[in-house]
């Protein structure tokens, strides 16, 4: 493993924090903007407790990326051993699970606002999933010197 | 201790201007040493809450007679041996000459004390602190802090008064110091007399800077003055010497303990993002100050411990501190605005502190409207608007 690159398993919710200080560190290696930087630690967050609450286990991956155009990034890959999304794009919208919205009794119920997945594709350049029928693999990457993705107007 | 807690507690806020400013000290060191999740967070709840008694105490008199208080717990608390003796042997010039290695020692900064005019015989003295950036009220704390000291030294009438400072103008760039102590008729001290003193104070000076590790600051002591000083001198050093060795293996031994203790510190670290602290600031008011990265599940968290505070300990009034937050996404900033109007549904008031112009853009770029929030820039206003109310 080179100062470019890190991985660690994702199996209970100290794991989390053990992502994001990887994150923090390979930010810091390779002179990663500050902000940036925090932002992404955000989103791992966000990837590691849904692997948690819906994947079961699995791991994340952390790369340093060059690419000819975008320049400078780094790229996280979410991988876990849970079923697929039943619909992707409506669990991407804010308030809403993979099925559609949360309905507003359920939140007291339910351990999350449904903001997981916006947070994370409000904070990344670009968000792909592949899905096999057991387990699947997002993958998400930030590049350094692109304007930074606009929470607001997402 | 605790007794004082508890009368406070059970005091309203117009009563606690009527507290003895001590008791209001020692109760405020008592809740910020209650709270240690971040180094950073307790100095400045310490802070801010002298800040906002200053503006809350009736007028300037009794505003600097709280902060003069403060000094004099400053100079009392200190625990060194060394030091204190070192008080002990000064006379009152000496004192004068030594403010800036007190001060340093004492505070561990880097201003120093200009002396503008010293008159032992006549028991006066002036001096000046400049370039001081960034601090409120310096001028009564210190001035505070010395006439406690000098006091020690001398166990006699003396006065220390301050020019700079006023409430309207709390931070000056320079604060300026006048000592007076009784004059004296006899002759002062011969000038051999003086130069022992002086090698005595700069050698207890030197231990109490070894007293607390810090063996590269601590000078060699020249060998002067008659042979039992000079003998006495000679046994500093080398005790210095030995213990500088000794400190430099326990270094090597705390490295390899603190590279163990990285471990436990992320381990800390991940705690403190876990937890979420809720400070009882002041009876019936609940300050929860948010630190390091809002997750979405942290955030729910903290909504949750939040009412669940503000219905045990009765609240009336609940102040969110965002200020030490680095991240946070807009759906969870509305996640806050959402909060409020939880807390204010259980009947107490809900202020947000320490709103960045950048969170404030973005929340209202989302188009949530922030009027009917209380938004203060930092915890001090807020507190400072309940007082008053
Ligand atoms: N790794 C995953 N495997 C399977 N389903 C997932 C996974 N991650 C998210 N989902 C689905 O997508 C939905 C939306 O996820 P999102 O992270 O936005 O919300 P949440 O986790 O329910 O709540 P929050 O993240 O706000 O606490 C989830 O409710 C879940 O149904
Ligand atoms: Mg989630």
């Amino acid at each position: 493993m080179s100062i470019f690159e890190d991985a660690c398993d994702v199996r209970e919710p100290l794991d989390v924090f053990d992502a994001r200080r990887r994150v923090r560190q390979l930010c810091e290696s390779i002179g990663f903007p500050k902000q940036a930087g925090r932002e992404l630690e955000l989103v791992a967050s966000e990837l590691c407790t849904n692997i948690l609450k819906y994947g079961v286990r699995g791991n994340l991956r952390l790369r340093h990326i060059r690419d000819p155009r975008r320049g400078v990034g780094i790229e996280v890959v979410a991988q876990d051993e849970g079923p697929p999304f039943h619909d992707l794009s409506i669990a991407l919208a804010d308030g809403c699970d993979d099925r559609g919205p949360i309905d507003a009794a359920a939140f007291a119920r339910r351990s999350g606002l449904g903001t997981g997945l916006g947070t994370i594709v409000r904070f990344t350049h670009a968000l792909s999933v592949e899905q096999a029928p057991v387990g699947k693999r997002i993958t998400v990457r930030r590049y350094a010197s692109e304007p930074p993705p606009s929470p607001a107007e997402r | 201790m605790a007794q004082t807690s508890e009368v406070i507690h059970s005091l309203g806020p117009d009563d606690v201007a009527r507290l003895d400013p001590l008791t209001r000290i020692e109760e405020l060191r008592q809740r910020a040493s209650t709270f240690d999740h971040n180094g950073w967070y307790p100095r400045r709840i310490h802070t801010d809450l002298l800040g906002a008694l200053v503006a809350a105490t009736a007028g300037e008199s009794a505003a600097r007679a709280l902060l003069e208080r403060t000094g004099h717990v400053v100079a009392a608390r200190g625990d060194d041996p060394f030091l204190r003796l070192a008080i002990k042997v000064m006379s009152p010039a000496l004192f004068v000459k030594s403010l800036s290695r007190l001060w340093s020692v004492e505070h561990q900064t880097k201003e120093a004390f200009i002396t503008e005019s010293c008159e032992p015989e006549a028991g006066h003295a002036v001096v000046r602190l400049a370039h001081v950036d960034g601090y409120e009220h310096l001028g009564p704390v210190v001035a505070g802090w010395m006439r406690a000291l000098l006091l020690e030294l001398t166990s006699a009438e003396v006065s220390v008064t301050d020019s700079g400072w006023t409430l309207a103008h709390p931070a000056p760039r320079e604060v300026r110091f006048e000592l007076k102590w009784p004059a004296v008729e006899a002759p002062s001290e011969s000038d051999e007399g003086n130069e022992i003193r002086e090698l005595i104070i700069e050698s207890l000076l030197t231990l109490s800077l070894a007293h607390r590790d810090e063996y590269a600051s601590a000078p060699v002591l020249m060998l002067k003055g008659p042979t039992p000083l000079k003998v006495f001198l000679a046994w500093v050093n080398e005790m210095l010497i030995l213990l500088a060795a000794e400190h430099e293996q326990g270094v090597v031994f705390r490295r390899q303990l603190g590279e163990k203790l990285v471990t436990v510190e992320q381990q800390r670290a991940a705690i403190r993002d876990l937890s979420t602290p809720i400070i009882e600031v002041w009876n019936g008011v609940l300050c929860l100050p948010v630190v390091g990265i809002i997750d979405t599940v942290r955030s729910v968290d903290m909504t949750k411990a939040l009412l669940r505070a503000v219905v045990e300990k009765d609240a009336r009034y609940a102040i969110v501190d965002i200020t030490g937050i680095d991240v946070m996404d807009t759906r969870t900033a509305d996640h806050f605005v959402q909060m409020a109007k939880a807390v204010r549904l259980i009947g107490a008031r809900y202020a947000l502190a320490g709103v960045s112009p950048e969170i404030a853009e973005t929340v209202v770029r989302m188009g949530v409207d922030l009027h009917e929030l209380m938004t203060y820039r930092n915890l001090r206003e807020a507190l400072q608007a309940w007082i008053r109310t």
